[in-house]
Parts: C-alpha cells; sequence; structure tokens
C-alpha cells in the first residue's frame, strides 16, 4: 500500500504540476518494482472545503462550481485541466482547505491520467465529499 | 509576527491534554512557560520562539479573530478554538457563529509560514 501523504494545509504549498510529477514518479516506482503485488495507491483529500474560516459549515459547498470540473477532471482523465485550474489562487477561493484536492491530481498522475473508474462528490452537510477511484489491472 | 510559533503553540495545546489543561487554567503562565521552553539561542525556528505582545494579548484573550487577521493557520486555529472554548465557554453551535463573525471582517488573510 502506497499512501499519498503530503503538505496540502501549510503555504507554501507545491504547484498542482509537482503533484502531477510526483504521480508519475510513483506510477514508475510501482511499475518497475521487480515483485509482482497487487499495490493499492490511497490518497486522502478534499473537493472546495473550508475550515477556520468565515464560510466553514455553512451546510453547503463553498463552490459547488470548482467541484463539478474537479469531479469532471478526474471522470475524463483530464490532468491537464486539473494541472491548469488548481492554481494557489484558484484553491484558495475555493476554499481555505481546497489545497487538499491537490493530493487527486497527484493520484489522477500515479493512473496515467486514465479516467477514473468511479468520480462522484457526494453532497453532505460539510460539502461535497469527493470520492475517486482507478482500478487498473 | 511570529506566525509559525503562533502555530506550534496552538498544535502543541489541541493535541496534548496537560498542555491544554495548563493552557485554560492560566493563559499567562502557559505563555510564560512555552516561551522559556522555546524561546532558546538554538531555536531552529527563525523568528525564535518568542511571540509579539499582540499575539500574547490574543491568546490570553482568547481573541480567535485576531489570531485569524495575524494569518494563524485557520485548521489549526479552528480546532484550538474548540479545544479551549467547548464547552466550558459555549457549546459547539454558539462557537461555530460566534468564530464565523469573528474571522468573517477578515476575509481570507494569508497564513504562509
Amino acid at each position: 500500500m502506497v499512501p499519498v501523504f503530503t503538505n496540502c494545509n501549510a503555504p507554501p504549498i507545491p504547484t498542482a504540476a509537482r503533484f502531477a510529477a510526483l504521480g508519475a514518479y510513483l506510477a514508475e516506482s510501482i511499475g518497475s518494482y521487480p515483485a509482482s503485488r497487487r499495490v493499492l495507491v490511497v490518497g486522502s483529500g478534499h473537493l472546495a472545503h473550508e475550515l477556520g474560516g468565515p464560510r466553514q459549515f455553512l451546510g453547503v459547498s463553498p463552490d459547488p462550481e470548482f467541484d463539478e470540473m474537479a469531479v469532471s477532471w478526474m471522470a475524463r482523465g483530464d490532468l491537464d485541466s486539473a494541472q491548469g485550474s488548481s492554481s494557489f489562487q484558484r484553491l484558495t477561493e475555493a476554499g481555505n482547505e481546497s489545497y487538499q484536492f491537490l493530493n487527486f491530481i497527484t493520484c489522477l498522475a500515479v493512473a496515467g491520467g486514465r479516467p477514473a473508474t468511479m468520480a462522484e462528490g457526494t453532497q453532505t452537510r460539510f460539502g461535497n465529499l469527493p470520492f475517486f477511484a482507478w482500478e487498473m489491472r | 509576527m511570529s506566525r509559525y510559533m503562533v502555530n506550534k503553540l496552538m498544535w502543541e495545546v489541541d493535541r496534548s491534554d496537560p498542555a491544554l489543561a495548563a493552557f485554560k487554567a492560566d493563559p499567562a503562565a502557559f505563555l510564560d512557560d512555552w516561551e522559556s521552553l522555546t524561546d532558546r539561542p538554538a531555536s531552529p525556528y527563525p523568528e525564535g520562539g518568542r511571540l509579539t505582545a499582540t499575539e500574547r494579548g490574543a491568546f490570553q484573550t482568547l481573541d480567535y479573530g485576531a489570531l485569524y487577521a495575524l494569518g494563524a493557520n485557520p485548521f489549526l486555529l479552528w480546532q484550538f478554538a474548540r479545544s479551549v472554548s467547548v464547552p466550558e465557554e459555549m457549546g459547539l453551535e454558539e462557537l461555530i457563529t460566534w468564530f464565523r463573525d469573528a474571522v468573517e471582517p477578515h476575509g481570507h488573510p494569508d497564513f504562509h509560514t
């Protein structure tokens, strides 16, 4: 099991391109691992999310438009758009915890930019919660 | 401001039951003790461990809005506020409203460290 565990909380935060590069590196490392094993890569993160700011606990996503785009990048396997539209500024607009979305860019890159097998933003009272999976056999 | 040390103090209080109890019992004494441990020449942090007078004042009066405006990490600040104020000062629902009113005028300050 390979956990994707990064600093997505305390700026300065690396660029989206670096999160993608990390994913590509992980894919290469896993691919060249000599033993024949099933490998699970696990990433955790958020869509638009705010904690400790004026938009926390509003009962809705602070940025439904971002959520819709973000789920679509994963569903379509659109790594370029995911990277290009996840600047620090854009993520800040989506909420002060939205940087955690960057872990999913790493996961998408691990999957070689393939469309996700499952991509969903589930509505909850905390906003839209992300569920993304890529099955690769 | 010594933003890193503000964040470190909040983290320490939130993660440690003894530190939380000590802070709640006497914030000023806690701040003195904490600074005596962290403010030393060998401190690895650029600003050392000393809080500014403004930061100390904000911690002593539980002025979450002031800490937020100074660039405290919002995630750590919320965890800290909840641990320190609930349930002694107020209930969780009341804190949510109170906290929002305190931070709203400041928008989204830079919280780089």
